[in-house]
């Protein structure tokens, strides 16, 4: 809806209804998405791409998020792609450490929360 | 192991450890000529003894004292062993004081000599009473312990289901509030881009409405899981350095809207800042559950905080001109499932101030109330600086 530089945002989620909203949202904002249903598809995809933010949750079937971000952290050009924690997991707070993530944000997330941190996490990059 | 009910009709069991035929022999017949119909058997072996024990069940045994090659004190050893409860009564024809005493000591419940038997019915009669009382003691035991399990077990299963209901119920309000919010802030747009149209000006309306709909469904899943966390004991408190006035202020900014719908206002005084070591998120839980309190019971009139550092202490009270609590009913508001209103009028678990006051409680605070029936409410959190130490 809005003209912006579309800078691209992974969305890793195993819900479908949650991969899509988040990406309709996002791609309203001109943001380019492309989603994963878990850490191994997401792995898959970042093979080949470099996205400027990836937006993960944590409990996900295949691969969780917490595997994921080890593996991703141990490679040297993922581990500079800003990461979002999404997730609906007790003491969320407390895994930030562990997750070493950028930001944390408890599912339900608001649109407004969603979008201020995707911006602010891209612009930095870009 | 159910508990046999003393049946006094029935012929009496009794189990008798005797070597000499002729002792059965007297036994028997004065326990048939003095007391009601008994059935003897007799053993003269601890492995007969031990048998006829593991074969039926005994109202009671009568043993002698010596059995050449073993004592009473060896039977007694085999009875405990079996763990049944029998009374054990010792008729002997002579038994030294320092081997009855010893007898009872390991366990037997009385003695007799072979010429005084006139009390041995009673005796029989008595032990058999208190053999009954306590195998209903036992059952009543087993029992209690069987329901206990059974509700540990229950609440186990309560709160593991509140968790994983927690977390899947947020999944959906995932998109659902995304969705909503996104459908909100287009009605926005289109409605400024079209001012005169008073449709657009009412599906806005109507869609901001439903997104504070979520947003109570969201606090009320939100409850459910610190309920889960409360009671599995998984409250673990992370205390870091915060300043109580911005906690108060974060808390307030969340529940504008809530304030706004309510058309009442907060006003907050916090005269210095407050500094202390606390887990910030749990705080604002607690003071989250009382400030909607008061927006919730306050008739839409102001709400005063008050955020202030006084003899060592931190303080917080939230102050209503609301409905007020009758004062009946202020000592059961913390408690769990509580509430001092009707359910019809006001919704909510009556969670929030057992949350409140457990998450005070963690941090060696406490939370205290007044109230006007009619006139309003003040809570107020007191809270040690360093939440690790006890205020002195």
């Amino acid at each position: 809806m809005t003209a912006r530089p579309s800078a691209q945002v992974l969305v890793v989620d195993d819900d479908v209804y949650i991969r899509e909203t988040m990406a309709d949202v996002l791609r309203d904002e001109g943001y380019a998405v492309q989603t994963a249903c878990h850490g191994v598809a997401a792995l898959e995809w970042l093979a080949s791409c470099t996205p400027a933010l990836i937006l993960l949750d944590v409990n996900m079937p295949v691969m969780n998020g917490m595997a994921f971000r080890r593996i991703q952290l141990a490679d040297a050009r993922l581990a500079s792609i800003p990461t979002v924690i999404v997730s609906a997991i007790d003491r969320l707070g407390e895994y930030t450490r562990e997750l070493a993530a950028d930001r944390v944000l408890a599912k339900p997330v608001g649109l407004d929360e969603l979008l201020a941190v995707v911006e602010q996490l891209t612009r930095r990059r870009g | 192991m159910m508990a046999e009910a003393l049946d006094l009709e029935a012929a009496v069991r009794i189990l008798v450890l005797e070597d000499s035929d002729d002792d059965v022999e007297l036994l028997a017949l004065h326990l048939r000529a003095s007391g009601p119909p008994s059935e003897l058997h007799r053993v003269d072996t601890l492995v007969g003894f031990e048998q006829a024990l593991r074969r039926e069940p005994w109202d009671v045994i009568l043993a002698d004292y010596n059995l050449g090659r073993f004592t009473a004190l060896d039977a007694l050893t085999i009875l405990k062993a079996s763990s049944l409860d029998i009374p054990f009564i010792i008729v002997s024809g002579s038994v030294g004081e320092e081997s009855a005493a010893r007898a009872m000591r390991a366990g037997a419940h009385d003695f007799f000599l072979k010429d005084h038997l006139a009390r041995l019915w009673a005796a029989i009669e008595r032990e058999r009473r208190e053999a009954e009382i306590r195998r209903e003691r036992r059952h009543a035991l087993a029992e209690r312990e069987l329901l206990m399990s059974d509700l540990r077990l229950a609440l186990e299963a309560r709160d593991e289901f509140l968790a994983i209901a927690s977390h899947e119920l947020k999944t959906p309000l995932t998109p659902l509030m995304l969705e909503v919010s996104a459908a909100c802030d287009l009605s926005r747009r289109l409605a400024a881009a079209n001012p005169k149209d008073v449709g657009l000006k009412r599906l806005g309306v109507r869609v901001e409405k439903a997104l504070g709909h979520i947003g109570r469904v969201t606090g009320l899943v939100n409850s459910l899981l610190d309920v889960t966390r409360i009671t599995g004991g998984r409250l673990a408190i992370k205390r870091s350095d915060a300043e109580l006035g911005e906690i108060v202020r974060g808390v307030v900014g969340q529940a504008q809207e809530l304030i706004v719908r309510a058309g009442a206002s907060v006003e907050m005084r916090s005269p210095e800042p407050v500094h202390g070591r606390w887990d910030r998120s749990a705080l604002e839980t607690a003071i989250g559950h009382l400030v909607s309190n008061a927006i919730k019971f306050g008739r839409g009139l102001p709400v005063e905080i008050t955020v202030e550092s006084r003899d060592g202490r931190a303080w917080v009270s939230v102050a209503d001109n609301g409905i007020g609590i009758p004062e009946g009913a202020l000592a059961r508001i913390f408690e769990r499932f509580e509430r001092a209103v009707p359910m019809e009028h006001y919704g909510g678990f009556g969670l929030g101030l057992w949350i409140a006051r457990q998450i005070v409680e963690a941090h060696h605070g406490r939370v205290e109330v007044t109230s006007t029936l009619g006139a309003g409410a003040k809570f107020t959190i007191v809270l040690p600086l360093d939440a690790n130490r006890e205020p002195s």
